[in-house]
């Protein structure tokens, strides 16, 4: 690549150039101790929360704690009467 | 074109549902998928193979750790490149680098199309090491503009959701990357005979 070709260059030329270059990558023996930890890791994550989890199990709690609120309330006001 | 990058979306989509479910299958799909091209643009960015081997592992790592928690839309590849760039930054922010010492590194080893004729090689691999070299001589911010926009194929606003950055931004970045890169690779070999006629005289 002379000094000519260089300033004659367009975008697309240099682009060309550098999306042609080699990518690399990590040696055989690290591949698979990267490979091994994060799978590790994977392992070791908790399981994402299901719409049970998220949504309808806090609902139920929220309905039979209320429940036993109004519960509550009643017994009281039928007691003062 | 579009159909293409709909296909890779799609799949990319898949991907995430899975990793979202701890599928290990899905894991290892991804490892393989994005490995070498997160090695070689940390490689790039960093100008030290051994600290874009660690940097490599760590977003896996987290990837792992953080799989069930993604978002159901969450841009993989994206967040992937976010991931590593930002250990890079981090690294960066606790050592500063020795640039004349990374220059010196030798980044890429062997990699030869079987197809090409040994004068085309030898004319290929010196395009390369000068490119190479080249890049490394770009400031961080606009090399890591175009590594992601020319080199990884981004879109500006991908690119600008992980430089934290507006795509304009991002469009001037690279274009002026690509301006300093036409600049290094005008500039002398590193190690070429120095013009000492150009020298002031040494005074006694």
């Amino acid at each position: 690549m002379t000094h000519d070709e260089t300033t004659a260059m367009t975008d697309d030329d240099l682009d060309a150039l550098l999306r042609a270059l080699p990518s690399d990558d990590l040696d055989g023996v690290r591949r698979e101790r990267t490979r091994e930890l994060a799978q590790r890791e994977l392992a070791l994550s908790p399981p994402h929360p299901s719409v049970y989890h998220r949504v309808l199990e806090p609902t139920l709690v929220a309905a039979v704690v209320l429940l036993h609120l109004g519960w509550a309330v009643g017994a009281v006001l039928a007691v003062l009467r | 074109m579009s159909g293409a990058h709909d296909e890779i979306e799609a799949t990319e989509r898949a991907l995430v549902d899975a990793l979202r479910r701890g599928d290990r299958a899905a894991f290892d799909a991804v490892y393989d998928r994005f490995r070498a091209r997160l090695f070689t643009f940390l490689a790039r960015l960093s100008g030290d193979r051994a600290l874009a081997e660690d940097l490599t592992q760590e977003t896996f790592v987290r990837l792992a750790r953080k799989a069930t928690e993604l978002a159901p839309d969450t841009r993989l590849r994206a967040w992937l490149f976010a991931v590593a760039r930002n250990l890079h930054h981090d690294h960066r922010r606790r050592r500063l680098l020795d640039l004349d010492r990374l220059q010196s590194l030798a980044l890429w080893p062997e990699h030869r199309a079987p197809t090409e004729s040994p004068l085309d090689l030898t004319e290929a691999d010196e395009t390369r090491r000068r490119l190479e070299h080249a890049l490394l001589r770009v400031p961080e911010p606009m090399r890591e503009a175009l590594l992601l926009v020319v080199v990884e194929g981004l879109s500006n606003e991908e690119a600008a959701t992980i430089l934290a950055l507006r795509p304009d931004a991002v469009r001037q970045r690279v274009s002026r990357a690509r301006a300093l890169l036409r600049e290094a690779l005008e500039a002398p070999k590193p190690g070429a005979t120095l013009d000492l006629a150009s020298r002031p005289a040494r005074t006694s």
